[in-house]
Order: C-alpha cells, then sequence, then structure tokens
C-alpha cells in the first residue's frame, strides 16, 4: 500500500511537471515493479503490455468507434439536427441553447467521443446563437456541456474503455447509458430554463417555427436516426457484437458520408489519418495505465484498499460518496480518459468488493467524467471550445457552465441512489 | 511551440524528412484502417448471409491494429501530440521552461526506446519459439519487430524534434 | 524469513481452476516445505492468457498457469491429448498425460526457460446449442459455433461447422444475443461462463469431443532459489499429484454443471451409436496429422498416444 501511494504522489509530481500522461504512468508503473520485483521482470512487462494491447481484439472497437465520429461529423449531419431542434425549440426563452442541448445529444448518438460532440456543435450552434443575441457565456456554455453527452450516450469510446478494463459486457454499458444520457438531456435544459429565467437577457426568444414545418425539418434527421438504430438495433438483436458493431457503424457513416457528396480522398484520407493518431494517442494511455496498473497490482494495492475500505464498517454508500468526490477533484486536474484509465483499475475490485454491480458503477464513472469534462481549471470541453472561438475568453466559458454543472451534481445524485435509473433497460433485455 | 524555420537549413532537411515520413505513412495508416472497417463489415455480412464468415478476421483485425496503432504513435509523435497537463505553466518561470522541455522529451524518449528494445528482444523470442497466431497460423515475430522499429522511428523523431528546440533556443 | 512469491491468474478468484486446482496446490506446496515456498494470489492477473509462459519465464509472477493453445506453433505435443475420444474423466487424461509427458514429450524441450510443475486437461468437451440437440453432422453443418483455437477448432471445423473466433470472454454475449448458435465446451464451463440458459441442447460425446490441456510452470531462478529439499517437497506435490488434484476438481465441476444444466431443465442426450461413428470418421485424419507432428519433434507419436490411452483405460477414478 504504501509503495502504491509513494507511486500515486511520484505519478502525480510529473504530470504536473508536464510530462505526458501515457509517459508519466509508464516511467513510475516500470520503477515500481522493478524495484517490487526485479527490473529484468519490469523490462518484460513493458513488452508484454505494448505488444498485448497492440494487438488486442477486444480493443479494436476504439479506433472505429472514432472513425464513425470522424465521417459523421464530415458528413455535416450536425446542421440537420440543429435545424430540426431549432424548429421545436427556437421560440422559446432560452430555447436555441436547447436546441444545442438536443442536438448535441442526437449528435452523441452517432458519435463516442465528447470532444467530437463539442467541436463539431459548435460550429454549427455558435453562430446562429451569436445572430439573435444569446450572451457569450450561456452559448459557449450549452455548447461544452452538451459536449459532455457524447460518453454517456451509446456509441461511446469511454464505456468501451470501461468495459474493457473491468471485463463488463459493453452491450449492457451501452444499454446502461441511454436513459441516464436522456435524464442528463433533460437536467441541462431545466439548467437552460432556470438560468435564463433568472437573466433573460442571456437568452432571447428565436423564431417561432410552425407545426408542418417542424415536423419537415425531421426529415434531416433521419440519418443519425437511422446509424444510431443500425449500430444499437444490431447489437441487441444479435446481427453483431459490440466490437463489431463499431465496424458496421463506421462503414455505415462512410457510406452515408460518401453519398452525400461529402467525401474526397482527400477529406477521406485526413479523416483516416485523424483517427489513427487519435487511437495512437489512446492507445499509448491505454498501455501507459496497464503498466502502472500492474505495479500497483504486484504491490496489492487493489487487495489493501478493499480491506481498508471494508475495514471502516460504513455503509458502502458513504465509500460511493467518497469515491465521487475524489473524481471530482481528480476530474479538476486530469483530462477524462487519462483519469479513467488511471482509476477504474484500482478501484473497481473494491466496488465489486463492496458488492456494487460494475455496470451501474461503470455509469457513475461516466457521469463524473462528464462532469471532469466542464470543471475549471482543466476542462476539455472548454478548451476545444475556446480553441473553435478564440475570441472567447476561457473564463467566459466556464461562467457559462456553471448552471450544467450544478445539474450535473443532481443527476449524478439521482443516478446514484437510484440505480434503476442504469439498469432497467440493461435488465430489460436480459 | 514553432520548431522549424526554413532559414535554418538543418531544419529544413529535417522537414523534408519529416514530410517524407508523413507521405509514405499516412496513405498506410488509412488503408490499414480503412481495412480494418471494411473487414468487420463483409465479416458480419458473410456470415449473415452467406452463412460463411472470413476464415481468421480476428487475427487480420490485430494485425491491422496494431499496423494502425504503431504507424499512429509516429505521426503522433511528430505532433507532438501525447496528452499533457500543462496547469502550471504558467507558473514556471520562463528560464527554467527549457529545461524543463528537455527533461521532459529525455523521459519520452527513455520510455520510447526501452518499449523499442524490449520489443525488439520479444519479436526475437516469438521467432525462436515459432509463436503464430490461432486460425491463420501466421508468425507473429515479423508483426512485433515491426512494432519494435516504429517505436524506434518515433524515437528517433523526438530526438531530432530536441535537438532542433535546442537549437531555436541559442 | 520466506520470499513472498507472487501467482498471477488471468481467471478470477471464484473460477474452479483457481478456487478448486491452484489455491489448493498453493496450500499443499505451503504445507509440503514447512512454509518455506508460499506463493500468493495476485488480485489482478498480469496479463493475456497467451502471454503467461513468458510472464513466468520473465519472472513478472513466480508461477502461473495457461492452456498450451493459447500459444500455438509453440506446443505441439500437448496437442496429443487434445484429440478426440481420448477419456471421460479430466482425473484419468490429466494423470495419464503427466506420465506420458515424463515418458515421451519431456525430450521434446517445449517448456525450455521455466520450470514445468505440472499439466491437465479439462474434462471431455461437449456440443451445446441454442437449437435443438445436435444428433447428427447434418444437424450441426451450418450452424455457428464459438469455437477455440488448437485441436477443438479442428475438430469442430471437421463436423463442418462455422467457426466463429472470439475471445472466450465474449461467449455470453455472442450467445446471449445469437450471433453464436453454439459452442464446444466441457460441461463445466457451461456454468462458468454463466451460458446455461441460453445454450439448452447439449449433446454428449462419450468420452469427448476433444480436450483442452494446460500447464503450470514456475520462474526458473525462483524454483533454483529453493533448497534441494524445498525443490524436492514443491514437486511432491506438484507433478502427477498435481494432475490428480486438477484433473479431480474439473470432474467435480463437470458434475456440477451437468446438475445446473438439469435443474433449469436443459436437454441432455448422449451422442447416437450413428452419430458417433460419423464424428469418428469425420476426425479420424487429426490423429494422423499429429502423430506426424510429434514425430517430427523427436517422439514417437503413434507409441506416445498408445501409451497415453492404457493410462487412461487402468486408472480407477474413485470418486
Ligand atoms: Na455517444
Ligand atoms: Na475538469
Amino acid at each position: 500500500m504504501e509503495a502504491s501511494l509513494i507511486g500515486f504522489a511520484f505519478l502525480l509530481i510529473l504530470i504536473l511537471a508536464k510530462v505526458p500522461i501515457p509517459m508519466a504512468m509508464a516511467v513510475v508503473g516500470f520503477v515500481g515493479f522493478g524495484e517490487a520485483i526485479n527490473y529484468h521482470a519490469a523490462l518484460s512487462m513493458v513488452s508484454t503490455v505494448a505488444s498485448e494491447e497492440g494487438m488486442n481484439y477486444s480493443l479494436s472497437v476504439v479506433p472505429l468507434f472514432i472513425l464513425m465520429g470522424n465521417f459523421v461529423t464530415q458528413s455535416g449531419l450536425s446542421h440537420e439536427l440543429y435545424k430540426s431542434s431549432y424548429a421545436f425549440f427556437g421560440h422559446r426563452k432560452g430555447g436555441l441553447a436547447m436546441a444545442t442541448i438536443v442536438a448535441c445529444g442526437g449528435f452523441s448518438a452517432v458519435c463516442g467521443s465528447s470532444l467530437a460532440t463539442a467541436a463539431t456543435m459548435s460550429k454549427v450552434a455558435m453562430p446562429s446563437m451569436r445572430k439573435f443575441g444569446y450572451a457569450d457565456s450561456l452559448a459557449t456554455g450549452s455548447i461544452a456541456a452538451g459536449g459532455t453527452l457524447g460518453i454517456l450516450i451509446p456509441p461511446s469510446v469511454i464505456l468501451v474503455l470501461y468495459g474493457i478494463m473491468t471485463e463488463s459486457d459493453i452491450g449492457q454499458l451501452f444499454a446502461a447509458g441511454i436513459l441516464p444520457g436522456l435524464l442528463g438531456i433533460i437536467c441541462y435544459l431545466g439548467a437552460v430554463a432556470v438560468a435564463t429565467s433568472i437573466n433573460p437577457k442571456i437568452g432571447p426568444r428565436g423564431e417561432l417555427v410552425a407545426w408542418p414545418d417542424r415536423f419537415r425539418s425531421l426529415k434531416g434527421v433521419w440519418g443519425v436516426l437511422l446509424l444510431f438504430f443500425i449500430v444499437m438495433g444490431g447489437i441487441y438483436a444479435g446481427i453483431f457484437t459490440p466490437t463489431e458493431a463499431a465496424g458496421i457503424g463506421a462503414t455505415g457513416a462512410f457510406l452515408f458520408t460518401l453519398f452525400r457528396k461529402k467525401l474526397t480522398l482527400e477529406i477521406l484520407k485526413k479523416v483516416l489519418v485523424d483517427s489513427a493518431s487519435t487511437t495512437a494517442m489512446i492507445f499509448f494511455l491505454l498501455m501507459g495505465s496497464f503498466i502502472f496498473a500492474n505495479f500497483v497490482n504486484v504491490v496489492g494495492m487493489p487487495d489493501a484498499l478493499a480491506e481498508f475500505v471494508l475495514g471502516w464498517d460504513v455503509s458502502p454508500f458513504v465509500v460511493v460518496l467518497i469515491l465521487m468526490l475524489v473524481y471530482i477533484v481528480l476530474g479538476c486536474i486530469l483530462e477524462s480518459m487519462s483519469m479513467i484509465v488511471l482509476t477504474v483499475p484500482v478501484f473497481y475490485p473494491m466496488m465489486q468488493a463492496l458488492g456494487f454491480d460494475l455496470i451501474w458503477f461503470g455509469i457513475v464513472v461516466v457521469v463524473v467524467t462528464e462532469i471532469s469534462l466542464i470543471t475549471p481549471p482543466v476542462g476539455l470541453n472548454v478548451f476545444v471550445l475556446k480553441a473553435v472561438l478564440p475570441d472567447v475568453k476561457v473564463g467566459t466559458i466556464f461562467k457559462g457552465v456553471t448552471p450544467f454543472w450544478i445539474a450535473d451534481i443532481i443527476r449524478l445524485t439521482l443516478i446514484v441512489f437510484f440505480p434503476a435509473i442504469s439498469l432497467f433497460l440493461v435488465r430489460l433485455m436480459g | 511551440m514553432t520548431l522549424l524555420t526554413k532559414s535554418n537549413t538543418q531544419a529544413g532537411a529535417w522537414n523534408l524528412c519529416l514530410n517524407f515520413l508523413h507521405r509514405l505513412f499516412e496513405p498506410l495508416v488509412s488503408i490499414a484502417l480503412f481495412f480494418m472497417m471494411a473487414l468487420t463489415f463483409f465479416d458480419v455480412i458473410g456470415r449473415y448471409i452467406f452463412n460463411s464468415p472470413i476464415i481468421g478476421a480476428l487475427e487480420l483485425t490485430e494485425f491491422s491494429m496494431a499496423i494502425v496503432i504503431f504507424l499512429g504513435l509516429v505521426l503522433l509523435t511528430s505532433q507532438e501530440g501525447h496528452v499533457t497537463v500543462d496547469l502550471i505553466d504558467n507558473f514556471v518561470p520562463d528560464k527554467i521552461k527549457p529545461i524543463q522541455n528537455i527533461i521532459i522529451n529525455l523521459i519520452n524518449l527513455a520510455v520510447l526506446i526501452v518499449i523499442s528494445w524490449q520489443l525488439w528482444i520479444k519479436a526475437g523470442d516469438a521467432a525462436e519459439y515459432g509463436d503464430r497466431t490461432e486460425y491463420l497460423y501466421m508468425p507473429l515475430s515479423p508483426l512485433i519487430f515491426f512494432m519494435s522499429i516504429m517505436t524506434g522511428v518515433a524515437g528517433l523523431i523526438l530526438l531530432f524534434i530536441m535537438i532542433n528546440s535546442l537549437k531555436m533556443e541559442k | 524469513m520466506a520470499k513472498q512469491l507472487n501467482f498471477s491468474s488471468w481467471l478470477p478468484p471464484g473460477h474452479p481452476i483457481v478456487a478448486d486446482m491452484m489455491l489448493p496446490w498453493m496450500e499443499n506446496v505451503k504445507k509440503a516445505t514447512g512454509g518455506r515456498v508460499d506463493i500468493t494470489l495476485l488480485a489482478k492477473g498480469l496479463g493475456h492468457p497467451k502471454s503467461y509462459f513468458d510472464i513466468v519465464k520473465n519472472g513478472m509472477a513466480d508461477a502461473g498457469y495457461t492452456c498450451n493453445a493459447y500459444s500455438p506453433g509453440r506446443f505441439t505435443l500437448s496437442e496429443g491429448v487434445e484429440l478426440p475420444f481420448l477419456g471421460n474423466s479430466a482425473e484419468a487424461n490429466s494423470v495419464a498425460y503427466w506420465r506420458t509427458y515424463k515418458k515421451y514429450f519431456e525430450k521434446g524441450d517445449e517448456y525450455k526457460g521455466v520450470q514445468l510443475l505440472g499439466v491437465m486437461t479439462h474434462g471431455p468437451g461437449q456440443i451445446h446449442n441454442s437449437k435443438k440437440v445436435a444428433q447428427s453432422i447434418a444437424d450441426l453443418k451450418g450452424m455457428k459455433f464459438r469455437v477455440p483455437g488448437g485441436i477443438a477448432a479442428q475438430v469442430a471445423a471437421s463436423l463442418g461447422i462455422v467457426g466463429i473466433q472470439k475471445p472466450a470472454s465474449q461467449a455470453y454475449e455472442l450467445l446471449s444475443r445469437g450471433v453464436a448458435d453454439g459452442v464446444v465446451l466441457p460441461l463445466e464451463s457451461i456454468k462458468s461462463f454463466k451460458i446455461t440458459k441460453v445454450v439448452p441442447y447439449t449433446t454428449l460425446v462419450p468420452d469427448g469431443l476433444y480436450n483442452v490441456s494446460f500447464y503450470l510452470v514456475m520462474n526458473q531462478d525462483t524454483f533454483n532459489s529453493f533448497s534441494p529439499a524445498d525443490q524436492k517437497a514443491v514437486m511432491a506435490v506438484s507433478g502427477e499429484a498435481f494432475a490428480k488434484l486438477a484433473g479431480r476438481a474439473w470432474d467435480a465441476a463437470d458434475r456440477v454443471g451437468l446438475a445446473d444444466m438439469k435443474a433449469n431443465g436443459n436437454s441432455v442426450e448422449t451422442a447416437s451409436k450413428a452419430f458417433i461413428a460419423e464424428i469418428k470418421e469425420a476426425t479420424k485424419h487429426l490423429e494422423e496429422d499429429w502423430v506426424k507432428k510429434a514425430n517430427e519433434k523427436g517422439v514417437d507419436g503413434a507409441a506416445a498416444l498408445k501409451f497415453f490411452r492404457g493410462q487412461v483405460a487402468n486408472y480407477d477414478v474413485i470418486n
């Protein structure tokens, strides 16, 4: 236990000193393993992890879901999504922000990444919100927060990683994410309503769209719905496994982009190369995490932690609350994916020992991760918006996400205390 | 961080070299990833419509993935794209920053060298034991050698990035 | 003070292999050496099943086990004890395997670089599916089965089964959603993979369609660091003693698996004489192929198989 705590301390120092997170985890994991066992074994451990993860079939889902998201982004479906949700919500107070949230939710259903969701929607939603005189804070806040839905509503790269690390059924994790994702949309809509009723100036009404036109606008979103139902329907109808679903989804998104004439050879190459770079980035993160996890494992941290916590003799829910606090604090410093790969291998054996459902825990972890994406000082979705909209101050965006952050805490509490929100659909599918 | 300027002739040569690597690796990585995608699609189609999945699709996927990841690593390294936290960047005095950069790059380099070196040994072992894949019986050692070499190439790129940034400091 | 030795397992602690074979064996080792050799199970495995030989060889863990089939190309001799129709009892097969290893396979030197402590095979592999009780090759033709690698895959292919080659960990996922129609597995695994409900039709093939062979190894330096007396004590509770312990646990687990199927109301039928004859005909080339490969490794394959069969036939399984 002490050894792993020293390891964690060193890891934190290296990360704060700006050493890339995968490298920091690899170095601490390697030295720790070498000290605990011996350096010959530690060297061999490095190559075992690198070669295993470099050709691990279960992980093939990661590049393919990333590819799917990148094709969808390229296809321009986001415009139709926004147009349609605008038709339904635009005339309300804060209606454009609401439309943004709903469009983000829809985009999340075909994109596995929060960053891609935020980046894509910012290009679509920001111009119209500016046109109607929205405050930058509400406009950017709704995009940054709406983007976080990308990792909870399936497909989700983070849920896949969680499933692989904990050996949980990815299909079940995906099913478990749907209702909490919808709850997230509702909570965010509530946050917009509350924020605009406190200060109506930040979100003026848009144009009223007549009902026939509203329904007509739905025609534009069939592509998203089709892709979502192919991927999720295929998994639950047993036509393919969740691992294969990624390949099917990517092929579908590719064909879609092709038929919409949004694909040149140059764009295709760009999409593929970008996806490959992101894949390599995630894999190095994973390799670092596995090296570090092996060190933590041989010094007996998971067992010691579980024993330690069981020794407290408190209600398991107190443990959950403490864990949530740990995540929210870590989430301030760490980027989402790093947080997941760093913490899940350490915590999940303990949660299992305490008798918690790992599918439910996965959803809880993803929701705290979503929160981490919009909390200062390191909120990746906020930075994405900053990159897309250089003229907006980071402080303004952080101010804008505050109501959503509060909505997230409410949602997290509901999900923690009512596991059925996550598990209802899982049980339904048997 | 801008590393390269045209006035620096060595950096110019380096630029050419980097361009060459990108022009070589980008099509390769694109093909491998596209192949992975198409393979899953046709495997599922084959299984359902023709009752004959693609033999060894799993292993072909694994091989393509290794190619995507390790070629991707080279591209990623040349873009300095690994995940970092620059939380305390504003508090680090400017004088210390170059030293900090050197140390960080040395750590990165050490990690890449160790991975490359150990993968090389592992590839040799795999060749000696005659390790193969389960279904297609493809030999594993060439793929592991490839992983080792690509990690090494990434290391070389990092080394050049370091040298160039040192020159820029002067 | 004894040095703490690590044992790495890719299966969870509750799996019969860990709970009923490895942990009791570790206990036996501790007792036999008066506590001087004390092996502890790590909370989490250090890698994929296919890496375990290297994990132990390079000292990441002091000891571990895995299936031979996970490193194709490395082991050919062990495939001999995986062939169809070798016996109904894992205990008899495992003990016979150890004896055959000592007499024939050892000179093939397949475990170079590690200390081989024991071998075992699981119980007879059977046919399980979600459609109907298969009673002929025609019934199986075109069915999609999740198949393991090695001999089991070759047997399945010989029977006209469409093999879906996915990791064993995805078995439940594949079957529950109907991606796969069935599996070939021993009775035990149906329960431990939690697929009793999704493959309600089982055909028992007397003497088994195949067996999967496993090995238990220790890091060579670790083993060499023991005193000669301790080495002897460790081997006394390993080797044949381990084969017996493990085989017996497999047989018990198979009985539990069968009871679980019956409790769930699954149909369990024995293969008809005609079906058995069909299977024998379809798979007989596997034995010929293996004998050839064994001969290439300098081992008399035919003699080894004959010896193995004799040992199984003469072994008294006392339940
Ligand atoms: Na999503
Ligand atoms: Na944060």
